[in-house]
């Protein structure tokens, strides 16, 4: 579970974060949208102590901070080093053992060089990784960002199954169609401040608060 | 035309700031510069104009790289790609020529101009995807992606290594051994993102720890076949081959060292200044290993012990 409390983020006088209060509990999908920008990546990366912050952030049980797993947006990769080796370095980051059979989920061509996947390869290898790892915290973004249609429902099928392991799992996703049909909860996150939303009260506000009421007035003015 | 060699001049500019180089000291001292370094070449080497012409064409094969020439062809077009190319060439050859021929009236000086405007008419796949085995898969990522990016290298080192055995030259042949371990620094060259360091789940002690004991473990593998050999054929000279081994891994370790001190980056010369410096002077690494250590374990605890 992760409880946050005041979280604030600012960059210069650009405020991200603006006393943020949370909690993320296991066993549930939770989403979260908003636009580019908004502040979803700066999130996670204060979840899982890439960035610092002020406020709390409280892991239980406090252990769980070795046990993230986080799948950044356009996962970085070394250059020269094989699809097999990257699982590899993740497992060994964990004191994990790769296990010699099964951990190709996605059927990924291992033995080639990772750097010469694609935005889809890349993104099921990094994932592949994480859930390797045994992790039980989960921070998805853009899990399904170019991904093909049999991945997509192969995501799915991860994430039902991380829910049902009682893992805690945060996806973000401009695909709001997917978060709708999966997600027991959405977070809207404007102007620094989250807006909830559970799947009993309906998502479509969601799209109403992100629809821009300047955009088509701007298009008409370019094309 | 006019505001991508605009852009190109700002970018250069920019990356000078981040070196810490002041933009106008770099174009007043160069010339200057480039003249004492191709001076020295000549000096030290008879062979000055070929290998000045390899570097040249080693230049000509990164910019001919496929991915950037496809970016500019799709935006510019094939006629404007080929007349940035000529032109980009033809300013790194000019006065590459021009100071071989104040030091040597030869039509060698003319190879850079030439192989300047050739390779302007390739795209190079400077990446290649032949996948190069190595024995270095359990523990990745700093040996297997630096080993096969220089392979060619090491099979250079060690060819000329073989040749220092025919013909009996033992400095060469230690030489080579030694610089292997320059080529090994390099992997250490890289920085990898936040998110690879702080995947582990490991204090900052036990992370470098493991870091510097693969590196060890690894580079005696690269120069194992050198070490048998000069320790089977020299015997006698086993103590001058101990001293550059131990130099050896003595680099390794301070490169380990000095790459996590400044993690992720540091653009200041000075630093690097005392860095090389420590290579080729051994008794300041008295100073530096236990520096880059302090420094590198309190940067490490920020990421890997501090979390939360």
């Amino acid at each position: 579970m992760i409880e946050i409390k005041n979280l604030r983020k600012t960059y210069g006088a650009n405020i991200v974060l603006n006393d943020i209060d949370l909690t993320f509990k296991p066993s549930k999908l939770i989403g979260l949208v908003g636009k580019n920008g908004a502040g979803k990546t700066t999130l996670f990366k204060c979840v899982s102590g890439l960035e610092t912050y002020d406020g709390v952030i409280h892991l239980k049980p406090k252990e769980s901070i070795h046990k993230i797993g986080y799948l950044p947006t356009n996962p970085y990769i070394m250059s020269r080093i094989t699809g097999q080796e990257y699982l590899q370095l993740l497992c060994n980051a964990r004191n994990k053992s790769l296990p010699k059979k099964g951990a190709n989920i996605f059927n990924l061509p291992l033995d080639e060089y990772a750097e010469n996947y694609s935005t889809g390869m890349l993104k099921k290898l990094a994932l592949t990784g994480i859930l390797l790892q045994g992790n039980a915290i989960f921070l998805l973004d853009e899990p399904f960002n170019g991904l093909d249609l049999e991945s997509n429902i192969k995501v799915n099928l991860i994430l039902e199954k991380l829910k049902a392991k009682n893992k805690t799992i945060i996806i973000s996703s401009h695909i709001l169609d997917s978060l709708f049909k999966i997600c027991d909860e959405i977070n809207l996150l404007v102007n620094g401040k989250i807006e909830r939303f559970n799947q009993g009260d309906g998502y479509s506000k969601i799209e109403d608060v992100l629809a821009d009421s300047n955009f088509k007035q701007n298009l008409d003015s370019i094309l | 035309m006019v505001f991508y060699w605009t852009l190109q001049l700002e970018r250069f500019k920019r990356i000078l700031k981040y070196l810490g180089i002041n933009p106008l000291a770099f174009f007043i001292l160069s010339p200057p510069l480039l003249f004492i370094l191709v001076k020295a070449v000549y000096l030290q080497s008879e062979y000055a104009s070929l290998i000045i012409s390899g570097l040249a064409i080693y230049l000509f094969v990164v910019l001919a790289d496929n991915n950037r020439n496809a970016f500019l062809k799709q935006h510019f077009g094939k006629i404007n790609l080929y007349k940035i190319r000529v032109f980009e060439n033809i300013i790194i050859s000019i006065p590459i020529s021009l100071m071989m021929l104040i030091n040597e009236i030869s039509t060698s000086a003319i190879i850079p101009i030439l192989a300047g405007f050739f390779f302007s008419f390739f795209d190079i796949n400077t990446q290649g995807s032949i996948k190069i085995p190595t024995p270095f898969g359990k523990s990745p990522f700093e040996f297997t992606s630096g080993f096969r990016q220089y392979i060619l290298l090491f099979i250079f080192e060690y060819v000329l290594f073989a040749i220092g055995l025919i013909v009996d030259n033992y400095n060469l042949a230690l030489v080579c051994m030694g610089s292997m371990f320059f080529i090994i620094i390099h992997f250490y060259r890289f920085s990898e993102t936040y998110f690879f360091v702080w995947a582990h789940d490991k204090s900052n002690h036990q992370f470098l720890k493991t870091k510097i004991m693969t590196g060890i473990k690894y580079a005696f593998i690269i120069i194992l076949p050198a070490l048998i050999t000069l320790l089977f054929c020299y015997p006698h000279f086993i103590f001058i081959t101990s001293l550059v081994l131990a130099w050896g891994f003595a680099i390794v370790i301070m490169s380990i060292l000095f790459k996590y001190a400044f993690y992720p980056r540091t653009n200041n010369i000075v630093t690097y200044l005392i860095y090389f410096g420590s290579m080729f002077l051994p008794f300041l690494m008295i100073i530096t290993i236990p520096f880059y250590t302090k420094k590198s374990l309190m940067n490490l605890k920020l990421l890997l012990n501090d979390r939360n």
